[in-house]
C-alpha cells in the first residue's frame, strides 16, 4: 500500500494542538461543516443537524477550502482593526498586512471558482482572542496556518481535477510559508519555523483528514 | 556542505542545520518510494559545483491569473500580494534549468 508508505507519522493527531483548539473559544456560528459522497470511510463525516453542506466531490474539496480561508480571512482583517496591528512595529506590519492580503484573495477567489456553489459566508466569533495582545494575535494566526496546511496535505488525495490539485499545490505552500514566518516572529532565530512540532521524522508535515478538521473547527467554540 | 563550511552561526547554524535534516529525510523517503513502491531505480546523488553563479529567475514570480482568472481585478488587491498569494509551479525543464547551474 503506498498510501501507508508515503503517509507520515506526523499525522498522528496532536493532542496540544486539539486541547488548545478546544480551550480557546473562537467560534463558527454554524453547528458544523460536513462533507457529502466521500468515498473514504475514515473521512467521512455524518451530517449533522444545522450543518453546512459542502457539497461532494472537488465542489466538496473547495468548500471546504473555501471555508478554512474565510476563517483565516476573517481572522486578518480583525487582527488589522485591532490594538496589536496599530502598535506592531513595521516588520510585523507588514507581515500581518501582507497575511490579510493574501487570505483575502484566497478567499475571493475560491468564492468566485465555486460561484453558485459556494457555501454561505460563515459566521465566526473571535471573541477569545485579544486583538490589542501581541501573543494572543500570533498564537491564534498559528494555529490558523498550521491548521490550514495540515487541512489540504489531507484534501490533496481526493482532489480529482489536476487545475484544482494545481491551485491547492500553489496555496499550501504559501499557506507554510505564513505558518513559518508566524512561528518566527513567536521565537525568533529558533527551528520553530519548522518545528518537530509539525514535522516528522520523514521530514513531512503534519496531514489531517477532513474529520480531523471539521471535528475541529466547531469544537474552536 | 554549507554546514560544513565553518561560516554559518548560532542561530543561523540551528535554522540550516534543521533545514538540512529535513532534507536528508526527503531524500531517504523519496529513495524509498521511488525504489520500492514504484519498484523503480532512484538515481544517483549526481556531483554538484555550488560555486556557480545563482540565476535569481523563477518563472512565473509575477503571475497574478490563477484558475484562468485575474485574482487582482477580482478582488482589488494589488498585484504584488496576489502574486506572493499563490506560488508558482516549475516544470521538468525549468527545475532541470536552474539544478543543472549546480551540476558539475
Amino acid at each position: 500500500m503506498k498510501n501507508d508508505l508515503i503517509k507520515p507519522q506526523g499525522l498522528v493527531k496532536d493532542a496540544n494542538r486539539r486541547k488548545f483548539l478546544q480551550k480557546g473559544s473562537l467560534s463558527i456560528a454554524a453547528a458544523g461543516l460536513f462533507m457529502v459522497g466521500c468515498n473514504d470511510d475514515d473521512d467521512y463525516m455524518p451530517p449533522m443537524k444545522d450543518g453546512v453542506m459542502l457539497g461532494s466531490a472537488d465542489i466538496g474539496i473547495l468548500n471546504y477550502a473555501y471555508a478554512l480561508e474565510q476563517l483565516e480571512a476573517a481572522f486578518y482583517a480583525a487582527v488589522i482593526q485591532g490594538g496589536y496591528f496599530a502598535n506592531a512595529n513595521a516588520e510585523e506590519k507588514q507581515i500581518m498586512g501582507d497575511l490579510e492580503k493574501h487570505e483575502r484573495a484566497h478567499k475571493e477567489f475560491f468564492k468566485a471558482a465555486l460561484g453558485s456553489s459556494a457555501i454561505a459566508d460563515l459566521e465566526v466569533d473571535f471573541s477569545a482572542i485579544d486583538f490589542d495582545d501581541r501573543m494572543s494575535v500570533l498564537g491564534a494566526a498559528k494555529t490558523f496556518e498550521d491548521l490550514g496546511v495540515a487541512a489540504y496535505n489531507g484534501a490533496g488525495k481526493f482532489i480529482q481535477d489536476a487545475g484544482y490539485l494545481l491551485i491547492a499545490g500553489k496555496i499550501v505552500s504559501v499557506e507554510a510559508r505564513h505558518a513559518a514566518a508566524i512561528r518566527d516572529l513567536l521565537n525568533p532565530g529558533s527551528t520553530d519555523f519548522a518545528g518537530d512540532d509539525l514535522i516528522d521524522a520523514n521530514g513531512l508535515e503534519r496531514t489531517f483528514s477532513f474529520s480531523e478538521v471539521l471535528s475541529a473547527l466547531p469544537k474552536v467554540a | 556542505m554549507g554546514i560544513d563550511a565553518g561560516v554559518i552561526e548560532g542561530a543561523d547554524m540551528a535554522s540550516l542545520k534543521n533545514t538540512s535534516d529535513h532534507e536528508l529525510a526527503s531524500i531517504i523517503i523519496l529513495t524509498e518510494v521511488v525504489g520500492n513502491v514504484l519498484g523503480a531505480n532512484p538515481v544517483m546523488e549526481p556531483a554538484f559545483d555550488f560555486t556557480a553563479a545563482t540565476q535569481a529567475i523563477y518563472a512565473g514570480e509575477e503571475n497574478v491569473m490563477h484558475g484562468g482568472v485575474d485574482v487582482t481585478q477580482l478582488t482589488g488587491i494589488d498585484s504584488a500580494a496576489v502574486s506572493e498569494g499563490w506560488d508558482e509551479p516549475l516544470n521538468k525543464d525549468q527545475v532541470l534549468g536552474i539544478a543543472s547551474l549546480f551540476l558539475a
